[in-house]
Protein backbone atom coordinates (compact mmCIF):
# COMPACT_ATOMS: atom_id res chain seq x y z
CA UNK A 1 0.00 0.00 0.00
CA UNK A 2 3.01 2.28 0.34
CA UNK A 3 3.45 3.10 -3.33
CA UNK A 4 -0.10 4.24 -3.98
CA UNK A 5 -1.93 7.14 -2.40
CA UNK A 6 -4.53 5.20 -0.48
CA UNK A 7 -5.01 6.59 2.98
CA UNK A 8 -4.66 4.23 5.92
CA UNK A 9 -8.07 2.71 6.61
CA UNK A 10 -8.28 3.78 10.25
CA UNK A 11 -7.29 7.46 10.13
CA UNK A 12 -7.89 8.47 6.56
CA UNK A 13 -9.65 11.75 6.97
CA UNK A 14 -8.10 15.12 6.15
CA UNK A 15 -11.11 17.18 7.23
CA UNK A 16 -13.58 16.82 10.07
CA UNK A 17 -17.33 17.32 9.53
CA UNK A 18 -17.03 21.09 9.91
CA UNK A 19 -14.36 21.28 7.18
CA UNK A 20 -11.48 21.94 9.56
CA UNK A 21 -8.26 20.06 8.77
CA UNK A 22 -7.57 17.44 11.44
CA UNK A 23 -3.93 18.43 11.78
CA UNK A 24 -3.41 22.12 11.28
CA UNK A 25 0.31 22.32 10.58
CA UNK A 26 1.11 19.85 13.30
CA UNK A 27 -0.64 21.73 16.08
CA UNK A 28 -2.92 19.58 18.19
CA UNK A 29 -6.51 20.83 18.41
CA UNK A 30 -7.71 22.52 21.57
CA UNK A 31 -9.05 20.25 24.27
CA UNK A 32 -12.80 20.84 23.66
CA UNK A 33 -12.17 20.54 19.93
CA UNK A 34 -10.45 17.21 20.42
CA UNK A 35 -13.47 15.94 22.38
CA UNK A 36 -15.90 17.35 19.83
CA UNK A 37 -14.17 15.49 17.02
CA UNK A 38 -14.12 12.22 18.93
CA UNK A 39 -17.86 12.49 19.63
CA UNK A 40 -18.54 13.59 16.05
CA UNK A 41 -16.93 10.39 14.77
CA UNK A 42 -18.84 8.25 17.24
CA UNK A 43 -22.13 9.79 16.14
CA UNK A 44 -21.40 9.59 12.41
CA UNK A 45 -20.19 6.00 12.65
CA UNK A 46 -23.07 4.94 14.88
CA UNK A 47 -21.16 4.07 18.06
CA UNK A 48 -23.45 6.66 19.63
CA UNK A 49 -26.87 5.87 18.23
CA UNK A 50 -29.68 8.16 17.06
CA UNK A 51 -31.81 9.19 20.04
CA UNK A 52 -29.31 7.89 22.60
CA UNK A 53 -29.27 9.97 25.79
CA UNK A 54 -25.93 11.37 26.89
CA UNK A 55 -24.88 13.33 29.96
CA UNK A 56 -21.93 15.61 30.54
CA UNK A 57 -20.88 13.58 33.60
CA UNK A 58 -20.90 10.26 31.84
CA UNK A 59 -18.98 11.54 28.81
CA UNK A 60 -16.46 13.36 31.01
CA UNK A 61 -15.90 10.21 33.02
CA UNK A 62 -15.53 8.01 29.96
CA UNK A 63 -13.03 10.36 28.33
CA UNK A 64 -11.21 11.12 31.56
CA UNK A 65 -11.70 14.88 31.41
CA UNK A 66 -13.58 17.55 33.35
CA UNK A 67 -17.12 18.65 32.43
CA UNK A 68 -16.12 22.08 31.10
CA UNK A 69 -14.56 20.93 27.79
CA UNK A 70 -17.33 18.34 27.38
CA UNK A 71 -19.95 21.08 27.77
CA UNK A 72 -18.24 23.20 25.13
CA UNK A 73 -17.92 20.22 22.79
CA UNK A 74 -21.63 19.40 23.18
CA UNK A 75 -22.58 23.00 22.45
CA UNK A 76 -20.54 22.88 19.24
CA UNK A 77 -22.12 19.54 18.28
CA UNK A 78 -25.52 21.19 18.78
CA UNK A 79 -24.52 23.74 16.14
CA UNK A 80 -23.80 20.82 13.81
CA UNK A 81 -27.25 19.38 14.44
CA UNK A 82 -25.70 16.18 15.86
CA UNK A 83 -26.88 16.73 19.43
CA UNK A 84 -30.32 17.84 20.55
CA UNK A 85 -31.12 19.66 23.74
CA UNK A 86 -34.73 19.33 24.73
CA UNK A 87 -36.14 21.28 27.61
CA UNK A 88 -36.62 18.95 30.56
CA UNK A 89 -35.45 15.95 28.58
CA UNK A 90 -31.70 16.42 28.72
CA UNK A 91 -29.31 15.88 25.84
CA UNK A 92 -29.61 13.21 23.17
CA UNK A 93 -27.93 12.23 19.93
CA UNK A 94 -29.99 13.63 17.06
CA UNK A 95 -32.47 11.25 15.47
CA UNK A 96 -31.96 10.18 11.87
CA UNK A 97 -33.22 12.70 9.33
CA UNK A 98 -36.92 12.50 8.55
CA UNK A 99 -37.48 12.02 4.81
CA UNK A 100 -39.15 15.45 4.42
CA UNK A 101 -36.22 17.06 6.26
CA UNK A 102 -33.69 15.20 4.15
CA UNK A 103 -35.45 16.41 1.01
CA UNK A 104 -35.29 20.04 2.16
CA UNK A 105 -31.65 19.56 3.14
CA UNK A 106 -30.75 18.20 -0.29
CA UNK A 107 -32.34 21.26 -1.89
CA UNK A 108 -30.16 23.34 0.40
CA UNK A 109 -27.13 21.29 -0.63
CA UNK A 110 -27.77 21.86 -4.31
CA UNK A 111 -28.01 25.62 -3.84
CA UNK A 112 -25.12 26.04 -1.43
CA UNK A 113 -22.65 23.46 -2.69
CA UNK A 114 -23.39 24.40 -6.29
CA UNK A 115 -22.48 27.98 -5.40
CA UNK A 116 -19.28 26.89 -3.65
CA UNK A 117 -18.24 24.74 -6.61
CA UNK A 118 -18.64 27.75 -8.90
CA UNK A 119 -16.50 29.92 -6.61
CA UNK A 120 -13.92 27.12 -6.33
CA UNK A 121 -13.66 27.04 -10.12
CA UNK A 122 -12.54 30.66 -9.93
CA UNK A 123 -10.30 30.47 -6.89
CA UNK A 124 -8.80 26.97 -6.69
CA UNK A 125 -4.99 26.69 -6.69
CA UNK A 126 -2.98 24.09 -8.62
CA UNK A 127 -2.12 22.41 -5.34
CA UNK A 128 -5.77 22.15 -4.31
CA UNK A 129 -6.70 20.78 -7.73
CA UNK A 130 -4.00 18.15 -7.38
CA UNK A 131 -5.30 17.20 -3.90
CA UNK A 132 -8.82 16.81 -5.31
CA UNK A 133 -7.55 14.72 -8.20
CA UNK A 134 -5.50 12.53 -5.85
CA UNK A 135 -8.50 11.93 -3.60
CA UNK A 136 -10.55 11.01 -6.62
CA UNK A 137 -7.89 8.52 -7.80
CA UNK A 138 -8.00 6.94 -4.35
CA UNK A 139 -11.81 6.85 -4.49
CA UNK A 140 -11.56 4.94 -7.79
CA UNK A 141 -8.97 2.50 -6.47
CA UNK A 142 -10.97 1.68 -3.36
CA UNK A 143 -14.02 1.21 -5.52
CA UNK A 144 -12.23 -1.10 -7.93
CA UNK A 145 -10.64 -3.10 -5.11
CA UNK A 146 -14.10 -3.95 -3.73
CA UNK A 147 -12.67 -4.18 -0.24
CA UNK A 148 -14.92 -4.96 2.74
CA UNK A 149 -13.85 -1.71 4.45
CA UNK A 150 -14.72 0.14 1.28
CA UNK A 151 -17.82 1.95 2.54
CA UNK A 152 -16.00 3.65 5.35
CA UNK A 153 -13.11 4.67 3.14
CA UNK A 154 -15.34 5.85 0.33
CA UNK A 155 -17.38 8.08 2.63
CA UNK A 156 -14.18 9.53 4.08
CA UNK A 157 -12.56 10.10 0.69
CA UNK A 158 -15.77 11.62 -0.64
CA UNK A 159 -16.02 13.99 2.34
CA UNK A 160 -12.38 15.05 1.96
CA UNK A 161 -12.82 15.61 -1.76
CA UNK A 162 -15.89 17.79 -1.19
CA UNK A 163 -14.21 19.81 1.56
CA UNK A 164 -11.08 20.30 -0.55
CA UNK A 165 -13.34 21.94 -3.14
CA UNK A 166 -15.47 23.93 -0.68
CA UNK A 167 -12.49 25.25 1.27
CA UNK A 168 -10.93 26.24 -2.05
CA UNK A 169 -13.96 28.47 -2.68
CA UNK A 170 -12.67 30.77 0.07
CA UNK A 171 -16.21 31.68 1.05
CA UNK A 172 -17.57 32.36 4.51
CA UNK A 173 -20.63 30.30 3.55
CA UNK A 174 -18.76 27.11 4.43
CA UNK A 175 -19.95 27.78 7.99
CA UNK A 176 -23.47 26.92 6.82
CA UNK A 177 -22.15 23.67 5.41
CA UNK A 178 -20.65 22.79 8.78
CA UNK A 179 -24.13 23.07 10.29
CA UNK A 180 -25.36 20.01 8.36
CA UNK A 181 -22.38 18.08 7.00
CA UNK A 182 -22.15 15.76 10.00
CA UNK A 183 -25.85 14.87 9.63
CA UNK A 184 -25.36 14.04 5.98
CA UNK A 185 -22.25 11.99 6.70
CA UNK A 186 -24.16 9.88 9.15
CA UNK A 187 -26.87 9.18 6.57
CA UNK A 188 -24.24 8.35 3.94
CA UNK A 189 -22.21 6.21 6.24
CA UNK A 190 -24.38 3.23 5.83
CA UNK A 191 -26.50 3.25 2.72
CA UNK A 192 -25.34 5.26 -0.23
CA UNK A 193 -22.30 3.45 -1.44
CA UNK A 194 -24.18 0.24 -1.54
CA UNK A 195 -26.28 1.69 -4.33
CA UNK A 196 -23.97 2.81 -7.11
CA UNK A 197 -20.71 4.52 -6.16
CA UNK A 198 -19.54 4.10 -9.76
CA UNK A 199 -21.91 6.93 -10.72
CA UNK A 200 -20.45 9.15 -7.99
CA UNK A 201 -16.93 8.44 -9.20
CA UNK A 202 -17.87 9.49 -12.72
CA UNK A 203 -19.57 12.63 -11.42
CA UNK A 204 -16.49 13.55 -9.37
CA UNK A 205 -14.42 13.31 -12.54
CA UNK A 206 -16.75 15.60 -14.49
CA UNK A 207 -16.67 18.03 -11.58
CA UNK A 208 -12.86 18.05 -11.35
CA UNK A 209 -12.62 18.61 -15.11
CA UNK A 210 -14.84 21.69 -14.78
CA UNK A 211 -12.76 22.98 -11.86
CA UNK A 212 -9.54 22.44 -13.80
CA UNK A 213 -11.03 24.28 -16.78
CA UNK A 214 -11.96 27.13 -14.38
CA UNK A 215 -15.56 27.05 -15.65
CA UNK A 216 -17.83 28.23 -12.78
CA UNK A 217 -21.12 27.45 -14.51
CA UNK A 218 -20.04 23.94 -15.50
CA UNK A 219 -18.69 23.29 -12.02
CA UNK A 220 -21.96 24.43 -10.45
CA UNK A 221 -24.02 22.26 -12.83
CA UNK A 222 -21.78 19.25 -12.15
CA UNK A 223 -22.08 19.70 -8.40
CA UNK A 224 -25.85 20.10 -8.56
CA UNK A 225 -26.16 16.92 -10.65
CA UNK A 226 -23.94 15.06 -8.17
CA UNK A 227 -26.06 16.24 -5.22
CA UNK A 228 -29.25 15.18 -7.04
CA UNK A 229 -27.86 11.64 -7.40
CA UNK A 230 -26.95 11.66 -3.73
CA UNK A 231 -30.52 12.57 -2.85
CA UNK A 232 -31.89 9.71 -4.95
CA UNK A 233 -29.69 7.27 -3.02
CA UNK A 234 -30.50 8.71 0.40
CA UNK A 235 -34.23 8.81 -0.39
CA UNK A 236 -34.16 5.14 -1.32
CA UNK A 237 -32.28 4.33 1.87
CA UNK A 238 -34.66 6.31 4.10
CA UNK A 239 -37.67 4.70 2.41
CA UNK A 240 -36.19 1.23 3.02
CA UNK A 241 -35.49 2.18 6.61
CA UNK A 242 -39.04 3.41 7.17
CA UNK A 243 -40.42 0.21 5.64
CA UNK A 244 -38.26 -1.94 7.94
CA UNK A 245 -39.21 0.09 11.00
CA UNK A 246 -42.89 -0.10 10.01
CA UNK A 247 -42.75 -3.87 9.51
CA UNK A 248 -40.75 -4.46 12.70
CA UNK A 249 -42.30 -2.26 15.33
CA UNK A 250 -45.66 -1.34 13.85
CA UNK A 251 -44.86 2.35 14.12
CA UNK A 252 -47.78 4.69 13.52
CA UNK B 1 -42.12 33.68 25.80
CA UNK B 2 -45.77 34.64 25.76
CA UNK B 3 -45.35 37.74 27.93
CA UNK B 4 -45.82 41.27 26.72
CA UNK B 5 -43.44 42.34 23.99
CA UNK B 6 -41.71 45.44 25.20
CA UNK B 7 -40.53 48.10 22.84
CA UNK B 8 -36.97 47.38 21.85
CA UNK B 9 -36.88 44.05 23.67
CA UNK B 10 -35.82 41.25 21.39
CA UNK B 11 -37.06 37.70 21.90
CA UNK B 12 -34.51 35.65 19.95
CA UNK B 13 -30.83 36.01 19.12
CA UNK B 14 -29.46 35.31 15.62
CA UNK B 15 -29.21 31.58 16.34
CA UNK B 16 -32.87 31.40 17.33
CA UNK B 17 -32.16 31.02 21.02
CA UNK B 18 -34.54 32.82 23.38
CA UNK B 19 -32.91 35.93 24.82
CA UNK B 20 -33.10 36.37 28.58
CA UNK B 21 -36.39 37.89 29.58
CA UNK B 22 -38.03 36.62 32.71
CA UNK B 23 -36.15 33.32 32.54
CA UNK B 24 -32.66 32.18 33.48
CA UNK B 25 -29.67 34.18 32.27
CA UNK B 26 -27.62 32.38 29.64
CA UNK B 27 -24.27 30.76 30.34
CA UNK B 28 -21.37 33.23 30.28
CA UNK B 29 -19.99 32.27 26.84
CA UNK B 30 -23.47 32.63 25.35
CA UNK B 31 -24.00 35.95 27.06
CA UNK B 32 -20.73 37.22 25.57
CA UNK B 33 -21.59 35.76 22.17
CA UNK B 34 -24.99 37.45 22.13
CA UNK B 35 -23.43 40.82 22.93
CA UNK B 36 -20.79 40.51 20.22
CA UNK B 37 -23.40 39.24 17.76
CA UNK B 38 -25.44 42.42 18.24
CA UNK B 39 -22.32 44.58 17.92
CA UNK B 40 -21.49 42.95 14.60
CA UNK B 41 -25.05 42.93 13.18
CA UNK B 42 -25.63 46.56 14.12
CA UNK B 43 -22.24 47.64 12.80
CA UNK B 44 -20.53 48.76 16.00
CA UNK B 45 -17.92 46.16 15.10
CA UNK B 46 -17.26 46.80 11.42
CA UNK B 47 -16.40 44.31 8.68
CA UNK B 48 -12.70 43.49 8.75
CA UNK B 49 -12.17 44.87 12.26
CA UNK B 50 -9.82 42.83 14.44
CA UNK B 51 -11.19 41.14 17.54
CA UNK B 52 -8.63 40.08 20.14
CA UNK B 53 -9.36 37.70 23.02
CA UNK B 54 -7.20 39.49 25.58
CA UNK B 55 -8.57 42.93 24.79
CA UNK B 56 -12.17 41.69 24.95
CA UNK B 57 -11.44 39.92 28.21
CA UNK B 58 -10.13 43.15 29.73
CA UNK B 59 -13.04 45.20 28.42
CA UNK B 60 -15.67 42.77 29.70
CA UNK B 61 -13.81 41.86 32.87
CA UNK B 62 -13.91 38.10 32.27
CA UNK B 63 -11.31 35.41 31.66
CA UNK B 64 -10.24 34.37 28.17
CA UNK B 65 -11.87 30.94 28.34
CA UNK B 66 -15.51 32.07 27.85
CA UNK B 67 -14.33 34.69 25.34
CA UNK B 68 -12.61 32.01 23.29
CA UNK B 69 -15.72 29.84 23.32
CA UNK B 70 -17.93 32.77 22.32
CA UNK B 71 -15.58 33.62 19.46
CA UNK B 72 -15.58 30.04 18.24
CA UNK B 73 -19.37 30.05 18.14
CA UNK B 74 -19.34 33.32 16.22
CA UNK B 75 -17.05 31.67 13.68
CA UNK B 76 -19.73 28.99 13.34
CA UNK B 77 -22.17 31.79 12.50
CA UNK B 78 -19.69 33.14 9.92
CA UNK B 79 -19.65 36.48 11.76
CA UNK B 80 -15.98 36.11 12.71
CA UNK B 81 -13.20 34.72 10.58
CA UNK B 82 -9.98 33.30 11.96
CA UNK B 83 -6.96 33.24 9.70
CA UNK B 84 -3.60 31.73 10.36
CA UNK B 85 -1.12 34.38 11.42
CA UNK B 86 -3.65 37.19 11.03
CA UNK B 87 -5.80 36.69 14.08
CA UNK B 88 -9.57 36.95 14.15
CA UNK B 89 -11.52 39.60 12.29
CA UNK B 90 -15.16 40.49 11.72
CA UNK B 91 -16.33 38.78 8.51
CA UNK B 92 -16.26 40.77 5.30
CA UNK B 93 -19.55 42.03 3.86
CA UNK B 94 -21.64 39.37 2.14
CA UNK B 95 -20.93 39.46 -1.59
CA UNK B 96 -23.85 39.61 -4.06
CA UNK B 97 -23.12 36.03 -5.14
CA UNK B 98 -23.14 34.83 -1.53
CA UNK B 99 -26.41 36.68 -0.97
CA UNK B 100 -27.89 34.93 -4.00
CA UNK B 101 -26.80 31.54 -2.62
CA UNK B 102 -28.16 32.34 0.85
CA UNK B 103 -31.53 33.26 -0.66
CA UNK B 104 -31.61 30.04 -2.70
CA UNK B 105 -31.03 28.20 0.57
CA UNK B 106 -33.70 30.27 2.32
CA UNK B 107 -36.37 29.42 -0.26
CA UNK B 108 -35.79 25.69 0.25
CA UNK B 109 -35.20 25.67 3.97
CA UNK B 110 -37.46 28.35 5.40
CA UNK B 111 -40.26 27.30 3.07
CA UNK B 112 -39.93 23.81 4.51
CA UNK B 113 -39.88 25.13 8.08
CA UNK B 114 -43.04 27.16 7.49
CA UNK B 115 -44.76 24.02 6.23
CA UNK B 116 -43.64 22.08 9.34
CA UNK B 117 -44.78 24.93 11.58
CA UNK B 118 -48.27 24.82 10.06
CA UNK B 119 -48.53 21.27 11.35
CA UNK B 120 -46.73 21.63 14.67
CA UNK B 121 -47.13 25.16 16.02
CA UNK B 122 -48.76 25.44 19.47
CA UNK B 123 -51.62 27.84 20.19
CA UNK B 124 -49.33 29.93 22.40
CA UNK B 125 -46.72 30.26 19.70
CA UNK B 126 -49.37 31.05 17.12
CA UNK B 127 -50.60 33.84 19.38
CA UNK B 128 -47.01 35.09 19.74
CA UNK B 129 -46.50 35.13 15.97
CA UNK B 130 -49.80 37.01 15.61
CA UNK B 131 -48.64 39.67 18.07
CA UNK B 132 -45.33 40.07 16.25
CA UNK B 133 -47.24 40.41 12.96
CA UNK B 134 -49.34 43.19 14.49
CA UNK B 135 -46.38 44.97 16.02
CA UNK B 136 -44.47 44.87 12.73
CA UNK B 137 -47.51 46.25 10.87
CA UNK B 138 -48.04 49.04 13.38
CA UNK B 139 -44.48 50.23 13.12
CA UNK B 140 -44.05 49.62 9.41
CA UNK B 141 -44.97 53.20 8.58
CA UNK B 142 -43.23 54.97 11.40
CA UNK B 143 -40.51 53.18 13.34
CA UNK B 144 -36.79 53.26 12.74
CA UNK B 145 -35.52 50.57 10.39
CA UNK B 146 -33.51 48.77 13.05
CA UNK B 147 -36.63 48.08 15.09
CA UNK B 148 -38.37 46.47 12.15
CA UNK B 149 -35.45 44.17 11.38
CA UNK B 150 -35.54 42.99 14.98
CA UNK B 151 -39.28 42.35 15.01
CA UNK B 152 -39.06 40.57 11.67
CA UNK B 153 -36.26 38.35 12.99
CA UNK B 154 -38.31 37.47 16.09
CA UNK B 155 -41.35 36.66 13.96
CA UNK B 156 -39.37 34.32 11.72
CA UNK B 157 -37.71 32.56 14.67
CA UNK B 158 -41.01 32.19 16.50
CA UNK B 159 -42.23 30.28 13.43
CA UNK B 160 -39.06 28.22 12.83
CA UNK B 161 -38.67 27.25 16.48
CA UNK B 162 -42.21 25.89 16.47
CA UNK B 163 -41.57 23.78 13.34
CA UNK B 164 -40.17 20.89 15.41
CA UNK B 165 -37.43 20.49 12.82
CA UNK B 166 -33.79 19.45 13.15
CA UNK B 167 -32.80 21.85 10.41
CA UNK B 168 -32.94 25.06 12.46
CA UNK B 169 -29.18 24.74 13.07
CA UNK B 170 -28.72 25.39 9.36
CA UNK B 171 -30.74 28.62 9.61
CA UNK B 172 -28.70 29.63 12.67
CA UNK B 173 -25.50 29.28 10.64
CA UNK B 174 -26.45 32.09 8.23
CA UNK B 175 -29.02 34.18 10.10
CA UNK B 176 -26.51 36.54 11.69
CA UNK B 177 -24.92 37.27 8.31
CA UNK B 178 -28.30 37.91 6.82
CA UNK B 179 -29.34 40.18 9.68
CA UNK B 180 -26.25 42.28 9.21
CA UNK B 181 -27.04 42.79 5.52
CA UNK B 182 -30.69 43.51 6.24
CA UNK B 183 -29.87 45.88 9.05
CA UNK B 184 -28.98 48.69 6.74
CA UNK B 185 -30.67 47.63 3.55
CA UNK B 186 -34.00 45.92 3.76
CA UNK B 187 -36.24 48.80 4.76
CA UNK B 188 -35.96 52.27 3.42
CA UNK B 189 -38.38 55.13 3.30
CA UNK B 190 -40.06 53.62 0.25
CA UNK B 191 -42.97 51.88 1.94
CA UNK B 192 -41.64 48.34 1.26
CA UNK B 193 -42.27 47.45 4.90
CA UNK B 194 -46.02 47.67 4.29
CA UNK B 195 -45.62 44.90 1.70
CA UNK B 196 -43.77 42.74 4.21
CA UNK B 197 -46.50 43.38 6.77
CA UNK B 198 -49.19 42.01 4.47
CA UNK B 199 -46.96 39.02 3.58
CA UNK B 200 -46.53 38.27 7.28
CA UNK B 201 -50.31 38.35 7.62
CA UNK B 202 -50.64 35.78 4.80
CA UNK B 203 -48.10 33.49 6.50
CA UNK B 204 -49.86 33.73 9.87
CA UNK B 205 -53.25 33.05 8.25
CA UNK B 206 -51.87 29.88 6.66
CA UNK B 207 -50.37 28.76 9.97
CA UNK B 208 -53.66 29.40 11.76
CA UNK B 209 -55.45 27.37 9.08
CA UNK B 210 -52.90 24.54 9.56
CA UNK B 211 -52.34 24.62 5.81
CA UNK B 212 -48.74 23.45 5.22
CA UNK B 213 -48.71 24.05 1.46
CA UNK B 214 -50.14 27.56 1.84
CA UNK B 215 -47.68 28.39 4.63
CA UNK B 216 -44.77 27.26 2.49
CA UNK B 217 -46.02 29.24 -0.52
CA UNK B 218 -46.60 32.36 1.59
CA UNK B 219 -43.13 32.12 3.10
CA UNK B 220 -41.47 31.66 -0.29
CA UNK B 221 -43.41 34.64 -1.69
CA UNK B 222 -42.28 36.71 1.29
CA UNK B 223 -38.63 35.69 0.81
CA UNK B 224 -38.86 36.40 -2.91
CA UNK B 225 -39.93 39.90 -2.14
CA UNK B 226 -37.05 40.27 0.32
CA UNK B 227 -34.59 38.94 -2.23
CA UNK B 228 -35.81 41.39 -4.89
CA UNK B 229 -35.05 44.20 -2.49
CA UNK B 230 -31.66 42.88 -1.37
CA UNK B 231 -30.69 42.20 -4.97
CA UNK B 232 -31.72 45.73 -5.88
CA UNK B 233 -29.49 47.12 -3.16
CA UNK B 234 -26.57 45.24 -4.72
CA UNK B 235 -27.46 46.36 -8.24
CA UNK B 236 -24.26 48.29 -9.06
CA UNK B 237 -22.09 45.42 -7.79
CA UNK B 238 -24.20 42.80 -9.58
CA UNK B 239 -23.53 44.71 -12.79
CA UNK B 240 -19.82 44.22 -12.24
CA UNK B 241 -20.23 40.58 -11.31
CA UNK B 242 -22.28 39.63 -14.34
CA UNK B 243 -19.38 40.99 -16.40
CA UNK B 244 -17.51 38.03 -14.85
CA UNK B 245 -14.55 37.53 -12.56
CA UNK B 246 -14.37 38.98 -9.02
Amino acid sequence: MSDIDLPAPDVAAIYDATGQPYARHGLPPSFPEHIRRALEREIIEGALEPGERVTEEELAQRMGVSRTPVREALRALGGQGLIERRRGRGIAVAERLRPDEAEALYEVRGALEGHLAARAAEAMTEEELETAARLQRSFRRVLDAGDPIATRMLVTLDSDLHWTIYNAARSSLVASLGSYWGRIQRELYDPVYRSDPQVFAEQHEVLIDALRAAEPEQAEAAMRAHVRSGWAAVRASLAGDAARAGAGAGEP
Amino acid sequence: MTGAIMRGHRLFDATGRALPGAGLPPALPDHIRQGLERDIIEGRLGAGERVAEDELGRRLGVSRTPIREAMRMLEGQALLVRRRGRGTTVAARTSPEQARAIYAVRFALEGHLAACAATNISRDDLALVGRLRDEFAQRAGAGPAADLVGIDSDLHWAIYNSADSDLVSVVAAYWGRLQRELYGRAYGADGSAAGYASQHAAIVDALAARDAAAAQAAMVAHLNSGWARVRGSYAPELGEVSGHGA
